[in-house]
This record gives C-alpha cells, sequence and structure tokens, in this order.
C-alpha cells in the first residue's frame, strides 16, 4: 500500500474505524451482560450453594492444570527450543494442535485415550484401579490438554529470542546445566512466563468442551462453572447472565493481579 | 491500492451483508421453511414423517431441532423462531408457554423407561441394583424430561438417594445417557424404551424398571402461535397426533395417548 506523503489522514481514519468497530464487538457483550444482570440475582446465586461449588472448582481445576502444564510444559518448551532433536518441528506442531483443536474433539480424544476402553484405559482400571472419566481428575487433564499450549508456545518463543551466549558465558564460568537455566534462563525469560501462565490458567478457567466430553457434568465433581453457565442457559437465563458476570469479576481480577507483568512499558 | 479507505468500507459491508444473508437463507431452492422443535427421542419417528408431509406439502421444506425439551423450551422462551414444539413432558411445554407464544397443546404419545447397561455387563438385573455402593450412573439432569422422569421412577422403588448418589454425570439429552452407556464409560442409566432399538442396540442390554409403570412420559405438542405459517404448523401437529404420526410412532415403539 503506498501512502502518498501529506494524505495520511485517510489510513488512520480507515485505520480507526475499524479498531474501533473491532473496540464496540468485543466491549457490547460485556455491556449486554451488565445491563442484563439484576442485582439481586447475583447476590442470589453467589449465595447459592451449587454455585459455590462450581466457582471453588473452577479455580481448583484450573490452578491445578496450569501447575500441571508448568510442570509439564516448561521442560517440553525448554526441549523444543533449545535440544535439537528428530521430528522436532512435528513434536512442535503437535504441541499446537489442542490450540486450533475443536475442544469437543479434545474431550473425545481423551477419552479415546484414557476413557475405559481407551489406550490406556484398561491398563489404568486394572493396573492400578483408576478410572479417570466423570472425576475431578478428569476436568484436570482436559483443561490441560487445551491450555498447557499457551504456555508451552509462550516459553518456547522467548526462549527462542533469548541470546544462547548469555547460557554459554554461564556454562564457561562453570555454572551446571539445571544452574543456569534456574539463575540465568528463567529470570531472562519471566515475564513471559508469567504471561505464559496466566494465558494457560485464563484459558483452564474457560474450558467447557472438552471437560463435559471427558469429565461428564457433575455438581461438585466435574460442574466447573462454564458448565453451570451452559447448564443455567436453559433452566433460569437470568441466572446464566450472573453466573457469567461472577466468572468475568474472577478472570479481571487475576489480569488486575498479573497487569505489572502485562502492561510493563506499554501505556 | 490508492483508496484505503473505500475499500475497508467495502470489506466491512460485504462482511456484514453476508453474515445478515446467512440469518435468513431462503433454504434448499427457495421452498418454505417449516421449524420443528421436538425432543430428542422423537428424532427417528419425526424424521419418517418428513417425506410424506413434504410430498403433500410440495414446496416445503420440514427443518428439525432435535434436542432435549428443556434447551428447546428455553430457546422458545428466549424468541427463538420455530413453528412447531414437541416436548417429552408437560413440564417444558408449561414451560414453553410461559412466553405466551405456544398455542394449547395436546398428548400425542406415550413411552416408558428402561434401565440400559453395557452389552457386555450381565450385573443390572432391575432398579435395585442403581443403588449398588460404587456403580458408574448416568442420568439426564433434573431438567431434562427423561431425568425427571427417572428421578420421580427411582423415587417410587425407593432407591433414589442410593442411586443419585451413584450418578457420575448429568446429560442434557437422553441420547447423552445411552451414548455413555453403549461406550462403556458409565456402568448403567435410565433412558426410554424407544431409544434401544437404534444403531447402539448391539452395544446395549436393556432391563426393565420393574416398579415404575405408574410413570408414564407423555410426549406433548403444539404450533406456535406466532408461526408466520400457521396452516403448515397446524398441518404438521395434525399429521402427528393423527392416524398417520401414531402408525410412525408404533412403529418406533412409542404407546399411544
Amino acid at each position: 500500500m503506498s501512502l502518498k506523503p501529506g494524505r495520511p489522514g485517510h489510513a488512520h481514519l480507515a485505520i480507526g474505524l475499524l479498531a474501533g468497530a473491532a473496540l464496540v464487538f468485543f466491549a457490547l457483550p460485556l455491556v449486554g451482560l451488565l445491563v442484563r444482570v439484576a442485582p439481586a440475582e447475583l447476590g442470589r446465586q453467589l449465595a447459592a450453594p451449587s454455585v459455590q461449588a462450581a466457582l471453588r472448582l473452577s479455580l481448583v481445576v484450573s490452578l491445578y492444570a496450569a501447575g500441571l502444564s508448568l510442570l509439564l510444559g516448561l521442560p517440553l518448551a525448554y526441549a523444543l527450543a533449545r535440544l535439537p532433536f528428530p521430528g522436532r518441528g512435528l513434536a512442535r506442531a503437535l504441541v499446537t494442535l489442542p490450540m486450533v483443536l475443536p475442544p469437543v474433539v479434545g474431550g473425545t480424544a481423551l477419552l479415546a485415550a484414557f476413557g475405559r476402553r481407551g489406550l490406556l484405559g484398561g491398563l489404568l482400571e486394572h493396573g492400578l484401579g483408576v478410572i479417570l472419566p466423570y472425576t475431578t481428575g478428569a476436568a484436570v487433564l482436559a483443561a490441560t490438554f487445551v491450555a498447557a499450549p499457551f504456555l508451552v508456545i509462550t516459553v518456547e518463543g522467548a526462549l527462542r529470542g533469548l541470546d544462547p551466549r548469555l547460557e554459554q558465558a554461564a556454562a564457561t564460568l562453570g555454572a551446571s546445566r539445571l544452574r543456569i537455566v534456574g539463575t540465568v534462563v528463567l529470570p531472562a525469560i519471566r515475564p513471559s512466563l508469567v504471561a505464559g501462565l496466566a494465558l494457560c490458567w485464563a484459558r483452564a478457567l474457560g474450558e467447557f468442551g472438552a471437560t463435559i466430553t471427558f469429565a461428564g457434568n457433575l455438581q461438585g465433581r466435574t460442574q466447573t462453572m462454564p458448565l453451570a453457565v451452559y447448564e443455567a442457559l436453559h433452566d433460569s437465563p437470568d441466572g446464566a447472565v450472573a453466573l457469567s458476570l461472577i466468572l468475568l469479576a474472577v478472570s479481571l481480577t487475576l489480569l488486575a493481579a498479573l497487569r505489572g507483568h502485562f502492561f510493563k512499558g506499554a501505556g | 491500492m490508492t483508496r484505503p479507505r473505500g475499500s475497508a468500507l467495502c470489506v466491512v459491508l460485504l462482511a456484514a451483508v453476508g453474515l445478515g444473508g446467512c440469518s435468513s437463507s431462503p433454504g434448499e431452492a427457495g421452498k418454505k421453511e417449516l421449524h420443528v422443535s421436538a425432543a430428542m427421542s422423537l428424532k427417528e419417528a419425526f424424521t419418517d414423517l418428513e417425506a410424506g408431509f413434504e410430498a403433500e406439502h410440495p414446496g416445503v421444506d420440514l427443518v428439525f431441532n432435535f434436542a432435549g425439551s428443556q434447551i428447546l423450551a428455553a430457546q422458545i422462551v428466549a424468541g427463538a423462531p420455530a413453528d412447531v414444539f414437541a416436548s417429552a413432558d408437560r413440564a417444558q411445554m408449561e414451560r414453553a408457554a410461559t412466553s405466551n407464544r405456544m398455542l394449547p397443546a395436546r398428548v400425542f404419545a406415550r413411552n416408558h423407561l428402561v434401565i440400559v447397561a453395557p452389552a457386555g455387563d450381565p450385573s443390572i438385573q432391575g432398579p435395585a441394583d442403581l443403588a449398588r455402593p460404587g456403580l458408574r450412573l448416568v442420568l439426564a439432569g433434573e431438567s431434562v424430561p427423561v431425568g425427571a422422569y427417572a428421578r420421580e421412577a427411582l423415587q417410587r422403588v425407593g432407591v433414589r438417594d442410593a442411586a443419585l448418589a451413584n450418578v457420575v454425570s448429568n446429560e442434557e439429552n437422553v441420547r447423552g445417557v445411552l451414548g455413555k452407556v453403549a461406550a462403556g464409560e458409565a456402568d448403567a442409566g435410565v433412558v426410554y424404551a424407544t431409544d434401544v432399538g437404534g444403531e447402539l442396540a448391539g452395544e446395549l442390554r436393556a432391563v426393565a424398571f420393574a416398579g415404575a409403570d405408574d410413570v408414564v412420559p407423555a410426549y406433548e405438542i403444539a404450533a406456535l402461535a406466532d408461526s408466520p405459517q400457521p396452516a403448515l404448523a397446524g398441518a404438521f401437529v395434525e399429521l402427528v397426533a393423527g392416524p398417520a404420526g401414531a402408525a410412525a410412532l408404533g412403529k418406533r415403539g412409542f404407546l399411544p395417548p
């Protein structure tokens, strides 16, 4: 696009119009929720044991999922960024897959792997006495499956952007591999790590499709907030609006808490 | 490109027109569409009626929306376009009627409950087995008609609390229950007798729900008062409640009203 000098106004106007349309598009549904909610309903929902159970479960499941993503995702991101191994491109594609897969497909795939008649189901049930589907553990696995890639991709990107000479310098000074990761690499990628973890946690908190498919829908055990919202949508639409606002408030609180990390240096 | 504003506006306008077009698609080859929202369990029986109805009303395309009745009722209350609603229980028909959009309803078929278990598992013999500790039971949710009937039936045979303690998932329609049991992920479920004959029949074993004979699921149908094609909507209701409907429903195992 050739912008003629002296006529930048047109381009800015077009960008401004579209950006404004985008903002309205994102803001309007939130405004809709705020307008629709009845304050009395909000209080009633917050006091309901089923809602408290769903809220508690959502926090537990999403935090476990974020923890599990950190435990498994950090080494994976490091391997993808730093360790040359055959099939690394394929591995990277595999990690991105859950991000583009419809979550309900992810849930079906989890059943095919960990369900009672799945690949590992028999081994789990008869070897370890564990039946995963329809348990809180299944909800955690479902959330981890869809959310961990956000952490892995973010951290891997930061690692690849990190100057390897920093690590080489530390190595020449005699630091062990583990010490280098702990004292050089992790501090250097901390903002990305925090951002990746926040994205991962938020995605886990909002997880619906894989959860209802793999973990089912039972109050207190697998009915997280998104499932409760969906069920309320059919039983009490006003309740669904109130529940949505509660979930929104929880997410906003976390984002605000992380604001320092997210918006460091930006307006 | 020398006119960025013009082209950007064009894109936006085109997108808006395109999106708008989707919401009022004229159907196949400009046919008139009749929208029937029907309980999931009616899927096969109603689909059997489709060809005959369309042959009798040329230029009409019958479009079904099958889901749990509680979902369809919520859609009607929220103003979703529909011409006819067939509910698997009175409660959801009454809920739909709170929209003041429903014409008077009538019962057109009945059903009965059965217990299903995976085909290879002979351990379930009757409702009392649903109370066995550690059993993985799947029901439909409380507001789903078959879930409400199942809870009532469990109450009738006196195992409600013990059985509900075994529930591992509340499904949003009867076919969700059926699928989980057929897949072997659940040990048992409660569904309509008419659900067992489908393509999952080979995966399932049905057991009579003894002792709950007086819990009789009853299906209600009504046209919507704000249907833009009231004559057609009425004709479909008449078809379902008439002899042709009775034959199609009977063939699929439904009981007469």
